[in-house]
């Protein structure tokens, strides 16, 4: 009886597991399963798209999505597993290091009679071209840029210039203790380094040769690239004192109380904002502000998603959906809904981009933005050393100790160990 | 014992073998399927070059120069573990043993003082690192708060790159006292109290007979806590992960905390993961094996 009892369960655990597995990664014949990176504030927005889908498609499918925290690192053990979904919302920048993930769909764009790979933005087809391939089409255009609390700052108020970013922070940081009220969010400066070298008119990352390098000469310091550099280090030292850089005031949360005038953030900064407070606030959006009235321009770091089939999936099933979404019709429906620049040229004149002040301001300032450097392992780079020099710079202008004191010593550091990581990185 | 006899028995004793295989079986092969392979795994994809997914190429020794040579922020990492283990160590040792003898004296309520100290340790590593973020907030956290009414001007806690990872260490002391307590509460109970009586007699102060008699017997368990200490302390990820994410300025990047990106981040590569993976073992190796030669002697 005992013996009866333990295989009957054995085979029922078994059968429940055989169950579950079945369901997990890419649809049966009729269904279609989407993956996206997404926030929570964006689950709404999905919802949306995927009930359009499912009621306007003549494709015969239906739609599921799943939200990931992040694609690409789900992505890499679901497709050795077998749970891959049949479509991606790819993070472009991931492309160069991930696209072995990925179909190459040279071939089938070029068959295609709906998808025209110049009519999308050309910075951003860029982060999908790679090594030949076409790793993806681009959906959507998110460019960060300076986002005001209007119940804070003036009209006059609003930066176009590092010389006024400066003194607006100034005016607008007051109080002490619990009442801080800070001009500018200068603890994300450090993610903000290559924005604000784009707005200076340099370029951080110099991919000419075999490995990328860091573009900053340090031993030749009237140099363009170690020039332009500097003087973005010395604003944010700058920015970094007037503020005294106070703790979390990084959160969305300092933002939505109003302890925060001004912060850098992606161009849909508002939605996240309104899902998180329940009401919508009083913003603006503009680009990050120009050097100068004669040096640099008003720019902004272009992201972005796009759509990629993964490599172990049906690239026709997936491709089909694809041509489905980047229609006109469609591709304008998605990114109203996300509050998104559409990567299509020709959308950009959409009645809903004139409409909204944040598409508008991206629109106009499209042509002084660029993508991340498109370099293998850039995203490591930034993360173990211009955000940690950073760091270390603002460490040093809050307690006075640390190894980082200026520009000349953040700067010695981002070039030696940034240049170092990238070797690593391109042996990888 | 006749040939038959002979036979018949180790028949029945080989039976009973068989069917104590058998239970042990399916533990035998989870350990040697989630275990055994993926160590061996692990050792061979160390001497490749594998993003996971696509082709595995044989690259020799490769991945160990690189890590000598381009990487330093893996090396940055033991130096963090290193620092980190300054402080929780003897912590690991010294806190868990004073709770020990607190507990084990005859005062009302012992019991309860025991599961207080122990509770901590069936937290979740995640829950309790985001309320510390909030514990240790250098403006407004209660810690620095309680500093100031006394005047004191706290540290910038996890803001710095001095205290950042003290204030991991405090998080892991306040998890990891209860296990080690409990540890040496055991030991401290298997220590016969026959000869406290003979100390007492020949005239032994309490304190004498805490470093003549309980600390010698308490050797062999305290090289346990060290030697578990030093592991923790290399495999130190979540508290990093919630609390810091490796930072202030790689202050507190921990080699699991590399390894781990560099397994499933951007430009992941496992055969590169995995030569980590085996140079991280290869130092735990090293270093059990000396605390062991060390305290062997004294302990057994």
């Amino acid at each position: 009886m005992k013996k009866l009892l333990a295989t009957a369960l054995a085979l029922t655990v078994s059968a429940g597991a055989l169950f579950g597995l079945s369901s997990c990664g890419g649809g049966g014949d009729n269904n279609i399963v989407v993956w996206c990176e997404a926030t929570g504030s964006d689950k709404a927005v999905m919802d949306e798209f995927v009930k359009y889908f499912n009621e306007n498609n003549d494709l015969g499918y239906t739609m599921t999505y799943k939200m990931q925290d992040s694609v690409s690192e789900s992505l890499a053990s679901a497709s050795l597993g077998g749970t891959a979904p049949d479509l991606v919302i790819w993070p472009r920048w991931e492309t160069i290091s991930k696209k072995n993930l990925l179909h190459d769909l040279s071939d089938k764009i070029e068959a295609s009679e709906t998808i025209e790979l110049s009519d999308y933005n050309e910075a951003a087809r860029r982060e999908l071209e790679i090594s030949g391939g076409v790793y993806g089409v681009p959906t959507d255009l998110d460019a960060w840029g300076l986002w005001c609390n209007m119940d804070l700052v003036s009209e006059e108020q609003i930066p176009a210039t590092w010389d006024e970013l400066i003194a607006s922070t100034e005016a607008l940081t007051s109080g002490s203790g619990n009442d801080t009220i800070v001009g500018l969010d200068a603890y994300n400066l450090r993610g903000q380094f290559y924005g604000f070298m784009l707005s200076a008119g340099g370029q951080l990352v110099d991919t000419s040769g075999t490995i990328p390098k860091i573009n900053i000469d340090i031993s030749d310091k009237s140099s363009k690239s170690y020039t332009d550099a500097e003087s973005v280090m010395n604003l944010f030292i700058e920015l970094m004192t007037i503020t005294g850089c106070p703790t979390d005031y990084h959160t969305d949360d300092k933002f939505i109380e109003g302890k925060v005038a001004m912060k850098f953030g992606p161009s849909n900064y508002d939605k996240t904002v309104e899902t998180l407070s329940g009401k919508k606030m009083n913003m603006n959006f503009v680009g990050y502000p120009a050097k100068s009235e004669t040096e640099g321009a008003v720019s902004g770091m272009l992201g972005g998603y796009s759509l990629a089939i993964p490599k172990s999936k049906d690239i026709d099933k997936g491709f089909s959906v694809m041509e489905w979404w980047l229609s006109d019709e469609n591709l304008e429906k998605y990114c109203e809904l996300y509050s998104l620049l559409p990567a299509k040229t020709s959308l950009q004149s959409a009645e809903f981009v004139q409409n909204s002040q944040v598409l508008s301001t991206m629109k106009e300032m499209l042509p002084a933005c660029d993508v991340r450097p498109i370099a293998k392992g850039y995203s490591n780079v930034e993360t173990s050393w211009i955000f940690s020099t950073i760091d270390s710079l603002r460490e040093y202008i809050r307690t006075g100790s640390g190894s980082i004191k200026d520009a000349e010593s953040a700067l010695k550091q981002i070039k030696e160990k940034g240049d170092s990581q990238f070797q690593l990185e391109a042996m990888l | 014992m006749t040939n038959a006899t002979a036979k018949k028995k180790l028949t029945m004793q080989g039976k009973l073998a068989l069917k104590g295989f058998f239970f042990v079986l399916p533990a035998l092969l989870f350990f040697v399927v989630f275990v055994l392979v993926p160590i061996f795994m692990a050792m061979f994809l160390a001497f490749t070059s594998y993003d996971g997914i696509g082709e595995i190429t044989f690259v020799g020794v490769q991945n160990f120069i690189n890590i000598f040579t381009l990487d330093s922020i893996f090396g940055k990492s033991f130096l963090n573990v290193a620092w980190y283990a300054l402080f929780a160590i003897p912590l690991s040792v010294i806190l868990p043993l004073l709770y020990a003898l607190l507990i084990n004296t005859k005062v009302k309520g012992n019991k309860v003082f025991r599961a207080i100290y122990y509770l901590p340790g069936l937290t979740s590593a995640v829950a309790a690192a985001t309320v510390f973020r909030l514990v240790f907030n250098p403006d407004i956290g209660i810690v620095n708060s309680f500093l100031r009414v006394f005047g004191i001007e706290g540290p910038q806690w996890l803001e710095s790159s001095k205290t950042a990872m003290l204030t991991i260490v405090i998080l892991a002391m306040w998890q990891g006292i209860g296990g080690n307590m409990i540890i040496y509460a055991a030991a401290l109970n298997g220590i016969s109290p026959e000869l406290y009586e003979a100390a007492t007699i020949d005239g032994a102060s309490k304190v004498r007979m805490f470093f003549k008699i309980t600390m010698p017997l308490l050797l062999p368990t305290t090289f346990f806590i060290v030697t578990m200490s030093i592991i923790g302390a290399f495999q130190l990820y979540d508290q990093v992960l919630m609390m810091t994410d490796g930072g202030p300025a790689n202050s507190t990047v921990t080699p699991v905390f590399v390894i781990y990106n560099r397994a499933f981040g951007t430009n992941s590569n496992m055969g590169y993961a995995s030569a980590q993976a085996v140079l991280l073992f290869l130092v735990i190796a090293a270093i059990t094996v000396l605390t062991q030669r060390f305290v062997k002697d004294r302990a057994y």
